[in-house]
């Protein structure tokens, strides 16, 4: 069944088509792999999806609810929340402060006081493995635990669905595994998932279904295999030595 | 033509880099490969003067650059691409790269590179007079490696290379470095994604915590069975 819908979604910037009457649904407890060039699309779709930028037509719904034109406050109150590629944290705040921002601004049934919003930022630290970095200073994190707590601030809001914009970037294969791991786990508590990725091995192991973008269209979507086989996604996408690399 | 030797740094009390050694010769494509925390940004901070080292010597072609500002840094031919780009997003794609040769007085010479690197990446030429901030990631890595390659430098500082870019895009980008380092340039290469660090460079060097634990030619690393376990997820 499908818990998010979005209808022929375009989205213009000046003349310019970024989106282009993309269609797709993102089924319960599902993770869609989302994929496509720099500059292909990726993050405005996120971005109208959220309510981040207004849609120029089409229409997203969530769960019965219409979310085209609504604000994006209103988006994550209903249950869909998203990370941004950049990180940009509360700089002056602690960790576990940052993660009770979502708290306190999450879906209905999270916390409206600060001793709740804390105890449910550290579980959901715990959970992340970043509960040893609590009480430090957002801007003293390095790389991924600062991708950790990204990660815990949109899940500290108690979403329904969860939208990732890139959050392996930067890691090393070690690092990525473990995300890997941890974004299976966030699955397994019930959140449905539409993970944005440059790294293949990670959209290889996590997806269940792939949506592939081309120049603000759909290129192509289904299973991994048949996708990443696909020579017009190889073309547009995956290259020479990715292919190369899958021969050998 | 880079040297680096027995380098330690730190910050305050807390030392990142143990004894570092290498070496880039001229003409060479050479990376540093390593965890985030390994100490490669401590390193790169360390040769470009950014970070004063507790011990050990820097030298760029026998002169000794150790605790040199970064200007002088720059001045004697180091220039770096960082992480992240840091383009200036509300300047053009042109300005953007002339700003790379702030130093420079040589304006044939300066109009000479740029057409050197609108044909290195024709899409910059195309897009010269937006702002660098509209471009896509890869893009304005494009436009990142222009801006540093238009100080016209002796040895190209790397970082991150890979950093958010779709597959063909490095494809792009590797197939322009090598055209580069083919014209003669040196690079140093600092990369979380090994296998393409591999693909580029002919000696390699492994940081894990602040000190190298492997070293030589790439092709002999990639086969390196705890290179292969730790780094290319094999």
């Amino acid at each position: 069944m499908a818990i998010l819908t979005a209808r022929n979604v375009t989205k213009k910037f000046g003349g310019l088509a970024a989106v282009s009457d993309v269609t797709f649904d993102l089924h319960d407890g599902e993770i869609l792999g989302l994929i496509g060039p720099n500059g292909s699309g990726k993050t405005t779709l996120v971005n109208v999806v959220t309510g981040a930028l207004p849609a120029s037509a089409g229409e997203v719904r969530f769960d019965g609810h219409a979310l085209t034109g609504l604000p994006s406050h209103e988006i994550g109150r209903l249950g869909v929340s998203r990370t941004f590629q950049v990180v940009k944290p509360f700089r002056n705040l602690t960790v576990v402060q940052n993660v009770m921002v979502g708290a306190l601004f999450g879906a209905v049934g999270g916390a409206r006081d600060l001793k709740t919003a804390r105890r449910q930022a550290e579980e959901i630290l715990a959970f992340v493995a970043l509960d040893h970095r609590g009480d430090a200073p957002a801007d003293g994190l390095n790389v991924p635990e600062r991708k950790r707590m990204e990660l815990a601030r949109a899940l500290a809001m108690r979403p329904r669905v969860l939208l990732l914009d890139e959050v392996m970037a930067g890691l090393n294969p070690a690092e990525i595994d473990a995300a890997v791991d941890l974004i299976k786990r966030i699955r397994d508590r019930g959140v449905t998932l539409l993970v944005i990725e440059h790294v293949m091995k990670a959209i290889r192991n996590l997806s269940d279904r792939i949506l592939v973008l081309f120049h603000g269209q759909t290129l192509t979507e289904g299973a991994p295999a048949d996708v990443l086989n696909d020579s017009r996604v190889v073309a547009a996408y995956l290259g020479r030595r990715y292919a190369e690399a899958a021969r050998a | 033509m880079l040297e680096i030797q027995a380098l330690s740094a730190g910050y305050g009390s807390v030392q990142i880099l143990r004894d570092v050694s290498l070496s880039v010769g001229a003409g060479e494509i050479v990376t540093l490969v390593g965890s985030n925390g390994a100490g490669k940004s401590t390193l790169l901070n360390t040769v470009c003067g950014i970070v004063r080292p507790s011990g050990g010597r820097v030298r760029l072609d026998g002169t000794d650059i150790t605790g040199r500002p970064s200007e002088a840094i720059v001045a004697l031919g180091i220039t770096q691409v960082p992480e992240g780009r840091r383009l200036f997003p509300n300047m053009t794609v042109r300005e953007n790269l002339i700003l790379g040769a702030y130093r420079r007085r040589d304006g044939h010479g300066i109009a000479r590179d740029l057409a050197w690197i609108f044909e290195l990446f024709p899409i910059l030429e195309q897009r010269q007079r937006q702002p660098a901030g509209s471009l896509s990631g890869g893009e304005q890595q494009m436009c990142a490696i222009g801006r540093g390659l238009m100080a016209k430098p002796r040895l190209l500082i790397l970082d991150e290379l890979s950093l958010g870019l779709a597959p063909i895009m490095l494809d792009t980008l590797v197939d322009a470095l090598e055209k580069v380092h083919g014209e003669g340039m040196t690079i140093f290469l600092v990369e979380q994604d090994v296998a393409t660090a591999f693909d580029l460079a002919s000696t390699g060097y492994v940081l894990e915590n602040g000190h190298v634990v492997l070293s030589g030619p790439t092709k002999d690393l990639r086969s390196d069975p705890h290179v292969k376990k730790a780094y290319l997820g094999l």
